[in-house]
């Protein structure tokens, strides 16, 4: 949970300083540092919840209905359409880059020191 | 298995990145697009007021403070005009930076920058018109200390500042579906924009009608139905009469083609647009605009009231922007500005108030040029000598950057010139000339009488013509149709002959010759886009194409109320009577019980019935009523039964007469026009307008079910549509129910696209009190509250009372929405 948190939080935070490329960013550091059986699915899991965070201070203001019905409008798709791929973009680019981060992880700990 | 989830990752990565950075097809790269902290989605973040903001700008010489009101008006307060200009720049940016590019491409002929070729048409228009050209030459010619060049520089810093500390959260919608960054605003994007206004308004040249219907049916008979002066005059200028004139004399009947007109018909090849909105709109007088004044004598409270309501294609957001500049003893001016205008186009001070309509004299004329070489002119002949001439490479590039088309512009001292079926025509507008109208609104501005602000305007303001009305606190109206006419040796009636100087414009109609009129003993003043002047009176030709009726209706409103308050003047803004439907009906009538007591012709049963609804109806056009439908689709059966001489073989209409010289050609019921020339016996007009009648009514009960039920309102067929800039529904307000129709002074025209596009009144009494509405918002984001919350009132034909506070102070927080301080800064 302490994991699942913090990884948003990173998330959330990087995503605000350097755009959608700060969930890639999070994520592949995620990945290399945690080492537990399924962490690319908790990275993605965070990705939901701090691109769904950021969703939630946007939609402050009251006009996030609005929004969201006129982008979808534009788009032609539904709106709950449109909220599920926003979030499944985060999430499918943070469990990739999770994956390659995991896997840069294994390399990096198997080199011997002396190598 | 471990390498087949890393394989996998790897791709989903690759294609997330991919499509992440990239557009592909329309739709953006979506990254960019959906992040929640920067992305569209935070829009909704940007989409109130600012709330006690400051922010710098390059070149503001001291601190400037906008308050915003409850209806979300910024009032600037600054202590220079140019420092006021600067903020404005600012605010309309902030509020309307998408509308500011697309102006810009539109009127620069760049549209294909975001539309690709599908835009070329619109843009060679633009471009082969020399507009964009004209752009370049104000800005040449204008020396740096004019006020025109010193205002559009201030409001280019505004606007630049504002795209420079923009939150990544406030860029617009627009900008991101298209994948772009708006840039940088050039002063001479004014210019542009200047010139776009003088297409939109100045390019009424009836030859082109004219023309085509002597190709059809010569050139005698052509002069009549679109003439030069209308049938029916009730001018601006008053002519004393005190009701309006009728020429009821008989219209020479149709003649043989006139082969000399076939080639300079062809001279619609300029507006390729106009030509499409002709085939599209019948009767192109539904394009209105209005406004009046009463002088104390006349009205209500003993002070002077001044209503206006200039008609415009609608778009969202709306083409005008409504805000307050206040310069402590130097300028407090509040109006309708049009985004990337540095000035407030309509409006009032704390003495006087102006409002404008169209004037609508043609000031462009063609020449049929003779050149050197007909492939790659470089000369052309006048007075047997060559002149040379300009080529001028237009460039017109892709949404990449790429060049899909390349044309060359020839230009005469003249103007732009076109190939047009083997002959070389070229182009004179005064639109091309003018340059320093901007001026005229910053010096109007400061006008402390309705003599001092038509005196401004007159100085400096060239095209398009208009109907400049003004009203002061002193209980004065004046009206002047301020604009340049220009003085030629023969009319501008056809194309004239460019080998010979003789032909050229000689000089310029003086100031005291144009149309005007100051504290008239009628006690007020009206212009609808009517003749400016009675040409009993005048020895001028002004040319053009005007519109009687809503003249004649506002003209019997005014005449018939001695004591007008303001709620009588926002009333007949969207008064639903029709002076058109008033003299029509009767003919329609008389014409059901003639053809009817003959014995013959249409079906009796069904006339009767069609007389006795169009009886009934009240020739009121309210969104409710069950009457207009019939009348006006057997008004579009009798035009198009009537005028089938104009028509090609294919049975296409290029061109249609006026409903006024259809109401000349009633006077003479026997007249050849009547004779439909598909049937064998000759039909006079009570058999047209019968068939009419009863082909209408057996038409509309077939479209909208059973005469007289909720299917036969007008609402069913009548609707106001504002599209959205590009055109996206989801965007638009569309297919609403709305009151007017031809004729009436809120119709609705242009595909149900063109109407009232902002309405004033002013009171002018010790203060100044003000009420105004736009179909539309202040704000230019979807998301916003005030991106079209306008439109129920405008749609209702109410307004609002608006603030008008000497100082910031002055606006107590409770109709406060948001504040913003601009501070100098590089």
């Amino acid at each position: 949970m302490l994991a699942l948190l913090a990884t948003a939080i990173a998330m959330a935070s990087l995503t605000w300083l350097l755009g959608w490329w700060g969930i890639v960013i999070a994520a592949l550091v995620a990945g290399t540092l945690l080492r537990r059986r399924g962490a690319p699915w908790l990275v993605a899991l965070s990705a939901i919840v701090a691109w769904g965070a950021l969703l939630a201070v946007d939609s402050f203001g009251g006009r996030f209905a609005t929004l969201a019905t006129l982008i979808a409008g534009v788009m032609r798709v539904p709106v709950p359409a449109l909220l599920i791929v926003t979030l499944l973009f985060g999430a499918l680019l943070a469990w990739s880059a999770a994956v390659v981060g995991d896997e840069i992880g294994r390399r990096v700990r198997s080199t011997p020191p002396s190598a | 298995m471990r390498v087949l989830r890393l394989l996998g990752a790897v791709l989903v990565l690759g294609a997330g990145l991919f499509i992440g950075a990239r557009p592909i097809g329309p739709a953006p790269a979506l990254g960019a697009f959906l992040e929640p902290a920067h992305g569209v989605w935070a829009l909704a973040r940007a989409a109130a007021s600012p709330a006690g903001l400051d922010a710098s700008v390059a070149g503001l010489r001291e601190p400037v403070e906008v308050v915003y009101d409850d209806r979300a008006v910024p009032h600037i307060f600054a202590r220079s005009e140019e420092d006021a200009y600067r903020a404005l720049g600012y605010v309309v940016a902030r509020d309307r930076l998408f509308q500011l590019y697309a102006q810009t491409l539109a009127a620069s002929g760049r549209l294909t920058e975001i539309g690709g070729a599908q835009a070329l048409p619109l843009d060679r228009e633009m471009r082969q018109l020399g507009l964009t050209r004209a752009a370049e030459g104000i800005a040449a010619r204008l020396g740096d200390t004019s006020v025109t060049v010193r205002m559009a520089r201030a409001y280019a810093d505004g606007v630049n500042a504002y795209i420079a500390r923009m939150p990544a959260a406030e860029l617009p919608l627009e900008f991101r579906l298209l994948g772009r960054r708006p840039p940088k605003w050039e002063p001479i994007d004014s210019y542009f924009l200047q010139n776009r206004m003088g297409w939109t308004l100045a390019n009424i040249a009836n030859e082109r009608d004219r023309v085509g219907a002597a190709a059809k049916v010569g050139a005698a008979a052509a002069n009549a139905l679109f003439p030069d002066d209308s049938p029916i005059v009730e001018p601006i200028q008053p002519n004393g009469q005190g009701t309006p004139r009728f020429d009821t004399s008989p219209l020479p009947p149709p003649g043989a083609p006139d082969s000399a007109s076939m080639l300079l018909g062809a001279t619609d090849a300029w507006l390729p647009s106009r030509r499409r909105a002709r085939a599209d709109d019948e009767d192109a007088p539904w394009r209105a605009s209005n406004n009046w004044a009463v002088m104390p004598k006349r009205s209500a409270t003993g002070h002077a009231l001044l209503a206006g309501d200039p008609h415009l294609d609608l778009t969202l957001p709306s083409i005008w922007y409504e805000a307050h500049l206040v310069v402590p003893g130097r300028l407090d001016v509040y109006g309708a500005t049009i985004p990337g205008l540095p000035a407030v186009v309509l409006g009032f001070n704390r003495d006087v108030a102006w409002t404008f309509t169209n004037t609508g004299a043609d000031v462009m004329d063609y020449y049929v040029e003779e050149v050197d070489d007909d492939r790659h002119p470089t000369r052309h002949r006048v007075d047997g000598a060559w002149r040379p001439i300009e080529p001028r490479v237009e460039v017109y590039r892709g949404q990449k950057g790429q060049t899909i088309a390349v044309d060359t512009v020839y230009y005469t001292f003249r103007g732009p010139m076109q190939r047009v079926r083997g002959r070389w025509l070229s182009l004179r507008w005064t639109v091309l000339d003018a340059g320093r109208e901007a001026a005229g609104f910053i010096e109007g501005a400061r006008a402390r009488t309705a003599a001092e602000f038509e005196d401004a305007m007159a100085r400096t303001y060239r095209a398009p013509a208009q109907n400049m009305l003004a009203a002061d606190r002193a209980g004065h109206i004046a009206i002047r149709s301020t604009g340049r006419y220009p003085i030629r040796a023969r009319n501008g009636s056809v194309p004239l002959d460019g080998t010979s100087s003789a032909n050229d414009w000689k000089s310029d109609l003086p100031l005291e010759r144009w149309p005007q009129a100051f504290d008239p003993a009628q006690g007020y003043l009206a212009s609808a886009n009517q003749q400016p002047v009675d040409p009993r009176a005048v020895d001028f030709w002004f040319g053009g194409s005007y519109d009687p009726w809503r003249a004649l209706r506002i003209n019997a409103l005014l005449r018939a109320d001695s004591a007008v308050t303001v709620d009588d003047m926002r009333r007949f803004q969207t008064d639903p009577g029709s002076a058109r439907a008033d003299l029509y009906v009767p003919y329609f009538l008389n014409a059901a019980l003639r053809v009817a007591s003959r014995g013959t012709g249409p079906n009796r049963v069904v006339l009767a019935e069609a007389g006795r609804l169009l009886n009934r109806w009240d020739r009121r056009y309210t969104a409710s009523n069950t009457g207009a439908v019939l009348f006006e689709s057997a008004m579009r059966e009798a035009a198009m039964e009537t005028w089938d001489e104009l028509a090609s073989e294919n049975g296409a209409r290029r061109v249609t007469p006026s409903s006024a010289v259809f109401a000349r050609l009633m006077h003479d019921s026997a007249s050849a026009w009547w004779d439909d020339r598909s049937t064998p016996q000759v039909e006079d007009r009570d058999a047209i307008l019968a068939s009419s009648l009863v082909s209408a009514f057996l038409a509309t009960r077939q479209r909208l079910g059973t005469p007289g039920d909720s299917g036969w309102r007008w609402s069913n067929v009548h609707h106001v549509n504002i599209p959205h800039l590009l055109r996206i529904p989801a965007l638009s307000a569309l297919g609403m129910p709305i009151d007017g129709g031809p004729g009436t002074l809120s119709p609705i025209a242009i595909g149900g696209s063109n109407g009232p596009s902002w309405r004033m009144v002013v009171e002018l009494g010790p203060t100044v009190h003000a009420w105004t509405t736009y179909p539309g918002g202040q704000s230019g984001n979807p998301a916003s509250p005030r991106y079209k919350d306008r439109i129920p009132q405008w749609l209702a034909g109410t307004l609002e009372a608006v603030h008008v506070p000497m100082r910031a102070s002055e606006l107590p927080p409770s109709q406060r929405s948001g504040s913003l301080t601009l501070l100098p800064g590089r």
